[in-house]
């Protein structure tokens, strides 16, 4: 049942691409959401089994191959554990949103948005999969280049634009990484997880040397991935170009699973390197200030929730900087909450768009009055994102400050706390101009979303509260059964 | 039967309130009421020594014990109180805040009997603080419309009252416990010096102690006289002084000779001559009786601050003494107001005739409370006389100078008031009811009574209470000492007939002293209110609030212009580097891996 699973995550999305491109070309056009709808169910389906089954064995981790034996010296394999399962939940989740914003976004290219969202998933699938550097990097790559066209296809100018330089950053960082790992494989001569483990730069052959190198290349590239300040440009600009339900996808998880996996995954690898989580730190601390800074600066919503993703990422690299567990699991619950309300305040601009036409903060205003359901999810997720009790957003802040306080890094847990105030800022400007005050003769017309839209909205903002009210039930059950 | 002691004049505030508009009914129940009050008094100082209740269910304890000093205090003021209820109910007849005043009289008599009688520190501050709350109720009831001496005397008492709090929590801590009972001779050191520093502040400022007296002039010109006569005349000075007594003779380790004991004579000194100076030129009746109330405390505190027995059963004899002729002299200031319809001086004169009984009566409160021989006032004074000296001649002096201007300003009051010519003939000025006039009369009676006893109430009644061996009422000993007092006496005699002489009239005979050199400047300040602590302390209010508005204005600066201001500018000046430059993105990652390198070898 479990190798099921397992094999799904890899062999599911591509069985998708198989069948749909099998079928008529009107048909498959008027069905895609079926389509892609059933590959991020059987996701989170098989994620939800996954998840149980391994409960039931009490964590561990389960290794497999696909067509390959994986017991030859040296071979690939796969490997699935909570960790990751959980990671392919939250892909699960914020693909099906995705695809039930695209239900109602999108008109051309359906095809292609199927088609690309599925090899999407397999390539962020396979990147939590794997276990070497050198496939992870091949399944980033799928993701990247899925992101790219998924942003550059609706063919306007704009897009074109963003796409470009969300290619070339990607590009960018591809570099750094290659030529990271190619330092590493200069030290070990391999790329497997258990061979790199314990890696130490002290020694006196230059391959030794550059370990510390290939170190300062891995941040900097999978924290161009992750959006962290200074490496951010790209990220608003291809947000605010992309289709909704395609900022939906690189917000929610895109940038999680190729960034912060990514970072997750340095971290774990080369835990002697503790000046490693001094450039997270700092990397963290700035994103969070830079970002929230900027954000309060935006006209356009899209733009605001952008760069509030690079300020929400800081909190996640803080939680990653402590190196300890609890600060894993902070960002673990982090990278749900996230997932969560910045997919509802993409929903919402789905909505906005769709219904008053325009995502220009100083063309809207007052629309609570016609869009009641829409501003109520809206509320609920800045209050998530500002971290006030009993929401998602609150836990995850906590035990990311709670993990800062025990690690002995009570300045920066100080500085989170604060800088929360200006997450408050810049979400309630975004909330005051877009919901509330007077409303504008020119949007007096306009109608509550609807559809699936309406849907994924309150879908989230279910979960947002309901998640949010069960958290420490769920964490202590998590911790009795040994999975924290 | 000590609940009685609550249950009656709780009860008594509200009966007389409900029916104020009947003066008989509400003659009868004062009396009655303060009759049994006393009853009960007097059968729990009978049903034995040292009487203890505690009603502790829930762990929470209201501990109540009369002994020997409570029950010396507990009885004073019963019996005063006897009087008082008839004087005001007399006063207060056809006034629309008779009755609210009256409320608040008697359960300011359950809040002294609680403060008398509880055995437990924070006990005590619950019934300091309800006295504090009755206090400014009754100060207000007249004044509405200008309430500014009720708020002064809530400042000033309630910041004796903070003290006092303050002293309480340190001397708990000292202690170990918060049971009076339990507390003996604590040491007068660390935060036991502290403790105990606070609370003689604190006692001693509730009995009008200097720096926490000036709201008592001020009450003088705007409270009713029967407040005056209760509140600076007696029951503030009983609950006060009874406090400052136990804490000089057994709950701190207070001795003389002591720097303690030196500051606490210190303060009574200040008290005495500040008070006693600012009466000599008072042309005001009732302030002038108000600054003598702040005086007589500085001869008392100068007494029990000696530490030695003498000084202190002169001082609670003086109390004793005090309570009768300075409550009496109030309500003869009261009798004045309602006759002659004014109590200044300038208006007053010639009443000795038309009011004879007022008029011996005050003659003599006077010259017991200008201490001439024979009287109450005397024994107590030298007793204390004799303390100040045993301490330091400073001291004597100052009690000496002290009673030089008691007796000039008590000579200018009653020659002024009584005597000379008739100020207002058309006027049919005639002797007040019995209500007004009884009580007077027999605390006149209790002077004269003390005067030829001592015994009984300086040795029987207080150094029982106190536990002296020693008779104190065979003094005074030294034949040179009571020379020298009837020395002073005789030289105010004859200051005052120099003065009279030389301004033409009575009320003027204090004027050389006032702009005599030296002491025109002194006055001259004091009348600006330069000396008034309470200005100093609005001072340091208006100071302090300035500064906090200050500090607020910059803090509403920082907030609605300074950060959203720089979070403006700081987010514009990040925007820009987002041009959307292709080339400017891919600098600034470069820089940034420059930065992380940076970093990682630097950390």
């Amino acid at each position: 049942m479990l190798s099921v699973c397992a094999h799904g995550f890899i062999l599911a999305p591509i069985a998708v691409v198989l069948i749909y491109n099998l079928l008529g070309r009107d048909f498959a056009r008027r069905h895609f959401v079926w389509f892609a709808g059933a590959g991020t169910v059987w996701q989170l389906g098989s994620a939800f089994a996954a998840f149980a089954l391994l409960w039931r064995t009490g964590g561990g981790s389960y290794r497999f191959s696909i067509f390959w034996d994986m017991r030859a010296p040296g071979a690939a394999y796969f490997e699935l554990s909570t960790l990751k399962v959980f990671l392919l939940l939250m892909i699960g989740l914020v693909s099906l949103v995705s695809v039930l914003v695209a239900r109602q976004t999108i008109d051309a290219n359906r095809s292609s948005y199927a088609n690309l969202l599925m090899i999407l998933m397999l390539g962020m699938n396979g990147m939590l999969l794997v276990t070497d550097l050198f496939s992870l990097y091949v399944f980033m790559e799928v993701t990247g280049i899925c992101c790219f066209v998924m942003i550059a296809m609706f063919r306007s100018r704009a897009d074109l634009e963003g796409a470009f330089k969300y290619l070339v950053m990607s590009e960018m960082a591809s570099i750094f990484l290659l030529t990271g790992f190619a330092f590493l494989f200069m030290r070990t001569g391999s790329l497997r997880y258990e061979d790199l483990q314990g890696l130490t730069a002290t020694g006196g052959l230059l391959e030794d040397r550059l370990v510390g190198v290939a170190m300062v290349l891995l941040l900097s590239g999978f924290s161009i991935k992750t959006g962290a300040v200074p490496f951010h440009s790209w990220l608003p600009d291809a947000h605010q170009s992309a289709d909704t339900s395609v900022s939906v996808l690189l917000s929610g998880i895109v940038i999680k699973i190729a960034g912060v996996y990514g970072l997750m995954t340095v971290c774990r690898l080369f835990e002697g390197f503790s000046s490693m989580r001094t450039v997270l730190a700092v990397l963290g601390a700035v994103s969070i200030l830079a970002g929230a800074l900027l954000a309060a600066r935006q006209g356009h919503f899209k733009r605001v929730v952008a760069y509030s993703s690079v300020s929400q990422m800081g909190y996640i690299l803080l939680a990653l900087s402590t190196g300890t567990t609890l600060g894993l699991i902070g960002a673990l619950a982090h990278i749900l909450s996230h997932a969560v309300f910045k997919t509802t305040l993409f929903a919402n601009a789905a909505a906005l768009h769709e219904q008053a036409g325009t995502l220009e903060l100083d063309e809207m205003g007052g629309l609570e009055e016609r869009m009641p359901k829409t501003a109520l999810s809206s509320v609920i997720a800045f209050l998530s994102l500002a971290g006030i009790p009993p929401t998602l957003g609150f836990w995850s802040k906590l035990l990311i400050l709670l993990a800062l306080w025990q690690s002995g890094k009570q300045g920066l847990a100080a500085f989170a706390l604060l800088a929360s105030i200006f997450t408050s800022a810049y979400m309630l400007r975004l909330q005051k101009k877009a919901f509330f005050g007077h409303i504008r003769d020119s949007l007096t017309d306009v109608r509550e979303a609807t559809g699936t839209v309406l849907a994924a909205e309150l879908l989230l903002t279910a979960l947002t509260v309901l998640i949010g009210c069960a958290y420490p039930f769920i964490l202590s059950a998590l911790g009795a059964q040994g999975l924290l | 039967m000590m609940l009685w002691l609550f249950i009656l004049p709780l009860g008594a505030g509200c009966l007389l309130w409900l029916f104020r508009r009947n003066y008989a009914l509400s003659l009868v129940l004062a009396l009655g009421f303060s009759a049994a009050h006393f009853a009960v008094a007097y059968l729990l100082c009978q049903a034995g020594a040292d009487i203890s209740y505690s009603f502790a269910p829930y762990g929470f304890g209201l501990w109540f014990r009369a002994d020997a000093i409570a029950q010396l205090y507990l009885l004073l003021s019963a019996g005063m109180f006897i009087l008082l209820a008839l004087y005001t109910t007399g006063f207060c007849r056809d006034k629309s805040w008779g009755g609210a005043y009256q409320f608040c009289l008697w359960v300011s008599l359950a809040m002294l009997d609680g403060a008398l009688l509880s055995d437990h520190l924070a006990l005590t501050l619950f019934f300091w603080e309800g006295l504090l709350c009755t206090l400014f109720g009754m100060l207000l009831l007249r004044n509405t419309e200008k309430p500014q001496t009720a708020i002064k005397a809530l400042t000033v008492a309630g910041t004796a009252d903070l003290l006092l709090m303050l002293g309480i929590a340190l001397t708990i801590h000292a202690a170990g416990t918060a049971r009076l009972s339990e507390m003996h001779h604590l040491p007068i050191s660390g935060w036991g010096a502290v403790g105990c520093a606070c609370l003689l502040a604190g006692s001693l400022g509730k009995a009008g102690c200097v720096p926490f007296h000036s709201w008592i002039p001020d009450a003088a010109a705007d409270a009713p006289t029967p407040f005056l006569a209760a509140f600076p005349g007696s029951l503030e000075k009983i609950a006060g002084i009874s406090l400052a007594s136990r804490i000089v003779t057994g709950l701190y380790d207070f001795h003389h000779g002591s720097a303690a004991s030196i500051c606490v004579m210190t303060v009574g000194a200040v008290t005495l001559l500040y008070g006693v100076s600012m009466a000599l030129i008072q042309k005001d009746m009732k302030r002038l009786l108000s600054w003598h109330a702040i005086s007589q405390v500085g001869y008392i505190v100068l007494g029990l601050g000696s530490g030695v027995a003498v000084g202190v059963a002169g001082g609670v004899y003086h109390l004793l003494n005090n309570v009768l002729y300075k409550s009496g002299l109030f309500m003869a200031a009261g009798i004045l107001e309602r006759q002659a319809g004014t109590t200044d001086l300038h208006n007053l004169g010639g009443l000795g005739r038309k009011l004879p009984l007022t008029t011996v009566s005050t003659i003599i409160f006077a010259l017991s409370i200008a201490g001439f021989p024979g009287t109450n006032g005397f024994t107590s004074k030298e007793l204390i006389f004799d303390a100040a000296l045993e301490i330091h001649p400073a001291f004597y002096i100052a009690a000496l100078v002290g009673a030089f201007m008691t007796a000039a300003s008590f000579l200018k009051l009653t020659r002024s008031a009584f005597f000379g010519k008739f100020a207002a003939p058309q006027k049919d000025v005639r002797e007040a009811g019995p209500a007004a006039l009884l009580p007077t009369v027999l605390l006149a009676a209790g002077c004269l009574v003390c005067a030829f006893f001592p015994v009984l109430p300086l040795d029987k009644w207080i150094g029982g209470a106190y536990g002296f061996e020693e008779s104190f009422a065979a003094m005074p000993k030294s034949p040179v000492l009571v020379g020298l007092s009837c020395g002073v006496l005789a030289l105010a005699v004859l200051d005052h007939v120099y003065g009279s002489r030389k301004e033409g009239s009575a009320l003027k005979a204090a004027d050389h002293l006032h702009y005599a050199p030296g002491m025109k400047q002194y006055y001259a300040c004091a009348e600006r209110g330069a000396l008034d602590p309470y200005r100093w302390l609005m001072g340091g209010v208006d100071a302090f609030s300035r500064g906090c508005a200050w500090v607020e204005s910059g803090v509403s600066w920082l907030c609605d212009t300074g950060i959203p201001g720089a979070v403006r500018n700081i987010g514009d000046t990040l925007s820009r580097f987002n041009t959307g430059s292709l080339s400017r993105y891919l600098a600034l990652a470069v820089c940034g891996l420059v930065a992380v390198g940076f970093i990682f070898y630097l950390a």
